[in-house]
């Protein structure tokens, strides 16, 4: 007969309870994440930026819809960085919010980069944003999409070092 | 055949989607809304190469494919 040994069975009481409150507020944290994934979801399929038709009618210049959601989201998101930096706001992990430069450098990873996502949004119309929501609204065929891009982020880690950057 | 030429279309979209945005550090929520909103130039660049992506693929690509 084998035993488990019991982890917890020599740890003084309040290092127990120490551990027990930093699950406690890493399941709250799981929560809000869930919560606000959940909301993304329903705003990007509701508002239709994730239908493929609504999207060949911005590439087209058929109509204005996108263009003003894609606005106002830019505008909605400066004001709010502007009054997360100038509130001194942290994260539920404590950690300052902060949005790391990117390098511009060559340029070649943007362009490159944004040019080929740019055929495959227009193809699909999916996106890292909306990829899972869209396997809920639209059905399995997205499903199909998400381990295709889930490949292509796996070949881009693995060409990484022989890409121009 | 056309229901296999559409799904050959999201298999290779869904590829160049994944590759896409991560090869260019980001997709439209990334660079377009919060690398626009933190005035990034590199993000005005990647939107910039998405946009010019989506109108060849709109323009050039799918008249081709249907």
């Amino acid at each position: 007969m084998t035993t488990i040994p019991d982890s917890r069975a020599g740890a003084p009481a309040a290092v127990l309870q120490a551990s027990q409150s930093e699950n406690h507020a890493r399941l709250t944290m799981l929560m809000c994440y869930a919560v606000v994934g959940a909301l993304f979801g329903i705003v990007l399929v509701r508002s239709e930026v994730a239908s493929w038709y609504r999207i060949q009618e911005m590439f087209r210049f058929q109509s204005f819809r996108m263009f003003g959601i894609l606005g106002s989201a830019m505008l909605t998101a400066f004001v709010s960085l502007q009054l997360l930096r100038r509130l001194g706001a942290r994260s539920l992990g404590g950690e300052p919010i902060s949005i790391p430069a990117k390098q511009l450098g060559s340029g070649y990873r943007y362009w490159i980069g944004g040019g080929l996502f740019g055929v495959g949004w227009v193809l699909t119309g999916d996106r890292p944003g909306p990829l899972f929501a869209l396997i809920g609204s639209e059905g399995p065929v997205f499903a199909v999409v998400a381990v295709a891009a889930l490949v292509g982020t796996w070949t881009y880690g693995y060409l990484r070092p022989r890409l121009p950057h | 055949m056309q229901h296999m030429g559409r799904f050959t279309c999201m298999l290779g979209g869904g590829f160049l989607v994944g590759f896409g945005a991560s090869y260019g550090g980001g997709c439209t929520s990334g660079h377009g809304v919060m690398g626009m909103a933190a005035l990034q130039p590199a993000s005005l660049v990647a939107l910039i190469g998405i946009f010019a992506g989506g109108l060849l693929a709109t323009w050039a690509l799918l008249p081709l494919i249907f």
